[in-house]
């Protein structure tokens, strides 16, 4: 299994398997890590992704230097490794409920709104679609919401990782997380 | 969000949106209609993003939690047996897999149990192998402030488990807390889990991952440290897989882990030493020395890595934490240098073992000068004041008593210099030992394809320090039990024949011999720990094998014969004892090999009743199911070549039986594939000696292909290659028999080339060259080529005549053979 930083220099290099290949071994690395550190779940104690990716980028990188381009692109493996975990586990979810005798399907239209107002967990399978919408139109803004929201890093970091100031950071995060309710709460006219 | 939008279109609306969310809500719609005059579909859209914005509450706050079902972990069913124990509820979930309490169900006594079900399968063959290794290093370590692991194996499906004393208590932050202890009896309770981390190094073992989770104080108020090496356990299930930062899978708790261990440097056991000194730490002062919780990964790194903690004395505590019951100020000082100096970033500032910091500790208890700060004359006349109970408020005695109090103290002091450069001087042996065996050697050992030029470096680095400690070691029985294991164990990876080893024959045996006469030093008495007589024994038995190999029959025999006395008396002594009855029959065994032929066969039935015996208690467990699967086949080889076919044949089947589940269990296991390559071959022998010539083709063929496979997997081994060289032999048998000529050439033209590859001292190298030869010389002589017909008679000639003088030939099909040989031979000369 090779080596993150070497990866990453042959990426830079120009070989373009090599970011498919970090992109399978974060995933598949990160995957086991959700699964082990969920074992050690503790009543009261929430699991948060970014503790997950933190600790991956120690495993895998260490303490080498890393440049900056290289972190960007081993976080956005991670942030894009998380949100196809999350993501496909939620599937999965529905595909059980739904896979029951009783349930009954729901029309989209009927979620309601409130749902989201409240800060409840938004529901995964429809984020993925409006992220994927969102990077048709704006695909940075679509990557900086994967960075904050599925690996969970800070504004700070955000910027650091992206070369934008964290002002620049926030207005960013304003309009995707705009634009992103809109589509989700059916108020987009593309269909 | 009409598709009709341009990119510029979206920088536009993006722009906008940012700028006119900037201002008060009043201001927006006026900046709105200005900023987008003429383009009212750009208007719309921002002002849509607007209200979804203002809509949109905590939306995307915060990162999703992970959902629980993720991991969805299955423990055992209840009432399922694991090796001799019985499972019961959960009884926990942590971090390794699923707790279970359990009870032993062979009848032997009652025990209750906790049952650790791991929570990934073990990855592959030398997962489990590893799993095996340290799971008998773990099982030798006894002691009263360790929690025993009793057993380990694998359930059906390949799930590792371990069982182990069961012990109910609060972790022993939150025992100091609900006691509110003095701090006096903190300290005297850290003392507990410091012994018990020396007895732990002083076995080879780190604990890797000591936290307060990891150590409980009971009802009967003993401390326990749970999980020892535990850590290293769980990372065979990720084998191979090494990065900057160690093995992947190996737990990594921030807030105990050191400098080393989150830079991804070897953990050592100076990284427990860390750890203790964290765990000090907290049990002094009542908080952490940090918090990682919610770090930022750049400030993680600078926090264990880096930066200082503060004194225990001067730490923070959180409103409300009132856990030390008594003054804080009172740490400053000793106990504030006792802490720091062994949570030091720089391993080598750090106490050298926990032994020390346990000295130091207790110092700290008697009013003692500590070695962690540096001796002012003041300090140590202030502690000289205080141990001797000076009345310092009198100025004249205060003056005399200053001048007696420094001479005690300097005295002292030297003594202490000079006990403590023996002292660690062996203990830094020791540790580098340690270092090289458990880390250098069983890591670079472990993923067993090629390396053996390194792995040959480690073992002679590993011995000098062997060395080292031998000159040391003195009457500590516990360092020459230590020692006499240590040496076993590098002439196993030496040359242990029935492994992969290095081929170093010679070193082994000379190695064997030195563990052998460490070990029968403390070993031979009869209240010897049984453990250490059962290494006194298979030591002795690996050292018979070794010397049968290099063909000193008499030397082997007698050291088996040794073994076996040794045995029959700890059974004595021990009825009832498995370790003890393994031993006894192995000695069995191995005498049935070695022995005459009249005492074969009772030897190799004795030994297979002894290892049935065992299995039938733990039917699943796969180390017993091998043993009877190798001696059914030594039984069947013994009745083999006493001519009883018929009889040996359900010895070879229920030995291939046992091995056929120990490669399904794990497919790429090299020794299960030979394991079941030699049953093959030993029941292809047996149709070949009925006459069923096509049957013993095929099953020679499987044979051949499994040893074959072992090879390309690691094809320095030279054991792997003298069992591909045998079985070439006799698939040139079976050719010759069915008259293939071709074939017979080719098998044995491949098996001569193995055998070329063997070391000049095996003797079977001589053996199957010889038959190999003669096949050849035949085959060749048949196809009209009378030219290399006779170099290979001649070669078989030379051969036969070196296996007679070892004295190995001991069956009748050998001894015609030697004569055919030796007949054609002369033909061709004449």
């Amino acid at each position: 299994m090779a080596d993150v930083t070497e990866l990453l220099d042959r990426w830079n290099a120009g070989d373009g398997g090599a970011m498919q290949e970090l992109q399978v071994l974060v995933y598949a690395e990160l995957r086991r890590m959700a699964g082990a550190a969920l074992r050690d779940e503790r009543p009261g104690h929430t699991l948060q992704p970014t503790a997950l990716v933190h600790e991956l980028y120690l495993r895998l990188a260490g303490l080498r230097e890393m440049r900056v381009e290289n972190r960007r692109h081993f976080y956005g493996a991670a942030a894009q490794a998380m949100r196809r975990i999350l993501v496909d586990h939620a599937r999965r979810r529905t595909a059980q409920k739904r896979g029951g005798a009783a349930a009954r399907p729901v029309p989209l239209d009927e979620v309601p709104e409130a749902a989201f107002a409240v800060g409840r967990a938004p529901d995964l399978e429809r984020l993925d679609d409006a992220l994927s919408a969102l990077a048709r139109v704006a695909p940075d803004k679509a990557q900086l919401v994967e960075l904050r929201f599925f690996a969970g890093l800070s504004a700070e970091d955000t910027g650091a990782l992206l070369g934008l100031s964290t002002a620049t950071v926030g207005r960013h995060w304003a309009f995707a997380r705009a634009w992103l309710y809109r589509y989700m709460t059916g108020g987009h006219a593309e269909d | 969000m009409s598709s009709a939008f341009t990119q510029a279109d979206w920088e536009a609306i993006e722009r906008t949106f940012a700028d006119v969310l900037d201002l008060p809500p009043s201001a927006r719609e006026a900046v709105l209609a200005a900023r987008c005059a003429g383009r009212p579909d750009v208007r719309d859209e921002v002002a849509a993003l607007l209200s979804a914005h203002e809509r949109s509450g905590r939306f995307l706050d915060g990162a999703p939690p992970l959902p629980l079902g993720l991991a969805s972990q299955a423990g055992i069913e209840e009432g399922r047996l694991v090796g001799a124990f019985r499972v019961g509820r959960e009884i926990g979930r942590g971090g390794m897999g699923v707790v279970h309490e359990g009870e032993r169900a062979d009848g032997a006594f009652a025990q209750s149990v906790a049952i650790k079900v791991l929570a990934a399968p073990l990855a592959d063959a030398d997962a489990v192998r590893r799993f095996r290794n340290e799971q008998q290093i773990l099982a030798d370590l006894q002691h009263p402030h360790v929690v025993a692991l009793i057993d380990a194996g694998m359930t059906a499906e390949g799930r590792a488990y371990l069982v182990m004393e069961r012990v109910d208590g609060l972790p022993i932050t939150a025992y100091c807390r609900d006691h509110r202890l003095s701090l006096e009896a903190r300290l005297r309770l850290f003392l507990g889990v410091c012994s018990a981390v020396r007895h732990a190094h002083r076995h080879l073992v780190v604990h890797r991952d000591l936290k307060p989770d990891n150590i409980v104080v009971t009802s009967e108020d003993l401390v326990k440290v749970l999980d020892f090496g535990v850590a290293k356990l769980l990372e065979a299930e990720v084998p191979g897989r090494h990065t900057a930062t160690g093995p992947l899978g190996a737990p990594l708790t921030p807030n105990y882990a050191s400098p080393e261990q989150v830079k991804g440097l070897p953990v050592t056991t100076s990284s427990d030493v860390y750890a203790l000194g964290v765990l000090l730490y907290e049990l002094v002062s009542g908080v952490r020395p940090y918090e990682t919780a919610g770090l930022t990964l750049d400030r993680l790194l600078a926090v264990v890595v880096d930066e200082p903690p503060p004194r225990p004395s001067a730490a923070t505590r959180p409103a409300g934490g009132t856990d030390p019951a008594y003054d804080l100020r009172r740490l400053r000082g000793d106990v504030d240098a006792i802490v720091l100096k062994a949570m030091s970033k720089d391993a080598d500032q750090r106490y050298a073992s926990a032994e020390e910091l346990a000295r130091d500790i207790e110092r700290f208890l008697d009013d003692a000068p500590i070695v962690a700060r540096s001796p002012s004359t003041w300090y140590v006349l202030r502690k000289a004041a205080a141990r001797h109970r000076l009345t310092v408020a009198v100025a004249g005695v205060l003056a005399l008593a200053l001048v007696a109090a420094l001479a005690t103290a300097l005295w002292q002091a030297r003594v202490a210099t000079s006990q403590y450069a023996r002292a660690e001087r062996r203990f830094n042996d020791l540790r580098r030992l340690a270092h090289a065996l458990i880390f250098d050697v069983h890591d670079a050992v472990a993923p067993l394809d090629g390396s053996l030029a390194s792995r040959r470096l480690i073992v002679s680095e590993a011995l000098t320090y062997l060395d080292g400690l031998a000159r040391e070691v003195g009457d500590d029985e516990d360092l020459q039990a230590e020692l006499g294991r240590a040496y076993a164990r590098i002439a196993r990876l030496q040359g242990d024949p029935g492994t992969f080893n290095l081929g170093d024959r010679e070193g082994a045996m000379v190695n064997y011999r030195r563990a052998v006469s460490v070990l029968e030093r403390v070993a031979g008495r009869s209240d010897a720990p049984v453990d250490l007589r059962v290494d006194s024994i298979d030591t002795r038995l690996a050292l018979s094998w070794a010397l049968n190999r290099a063909g000193k029959p008499a030397d082997a025999r007698a050291a088996a014969e040794q073994a076996l006395r040794e045995a029959e008396r700890l059974v004595t002594d021990h009825p009832g004892h498995p370790g003890g009855q393994a031993s006894l029959a192995h000695a069995h065994m191995r005498l049935s090999q070695i022995a005459g032929v009249e005492s074969a066969e009772p030897h190799a039935l004795r030994a297979l009743a002894l290892f049935e015996e065992l299995l039938a208690a733990a039917p699943d467990d796969p180390a017993r199911q091998r043993q009877v699967a190798l001696a059914a086949k030594y039984l069947g080889s013994r009745l083999d070549t006493a001519g009883k076919d018929a009889e040996a044949l359900p010895h070879y089947e229920r030995a291939r039986d046992l091995d056929v589940q120990q490669l399904s269990r794990n497919p790429t296991d090299r020794r299960a594939q030979l394991d079941l390559a030699i049953d093959y071959a030993n029941i292809g022998a047996i149709h070949s000696s009925l006459g069923q010539q096509v049957d013993a083709l095929r099953l020679y063929e499987q044979s051949r292909e499994l040893r074959q496979r072992a090879v390309d997997a690691d094809p320095k081994n030279e054991f792997a290659r003298s069992r591909l060289a045998y079985v070439h032999v006799a698939l040139a048998r079976v050719h010759a028999h069915l008259g293939h000529r071709e074939q017979t050439r080719a098998d044995a033209t491949r098996a001569l080339e193995l055998v070329e590859t063997l070391p000049a001292a095996d003797f079977v190298r001589s053996l199957y060259a010889a038959e190999a030869s003669l096949l050849l010389g035949e085959a060749e002589r048949a196809s009209g080529r009378g030219g290399a017909a006779c170099r290979a008679y001649l070669r078989a000639a030379d051969s036969y005549a070196s296996v007679e003088r070892a004295g190995q030939v001991d069956d009748q099909g050998q001894r015609a053979n030697a004569d055919k040989a030796r007949e054609r031979a002369a033909g061709c000369r004449r």
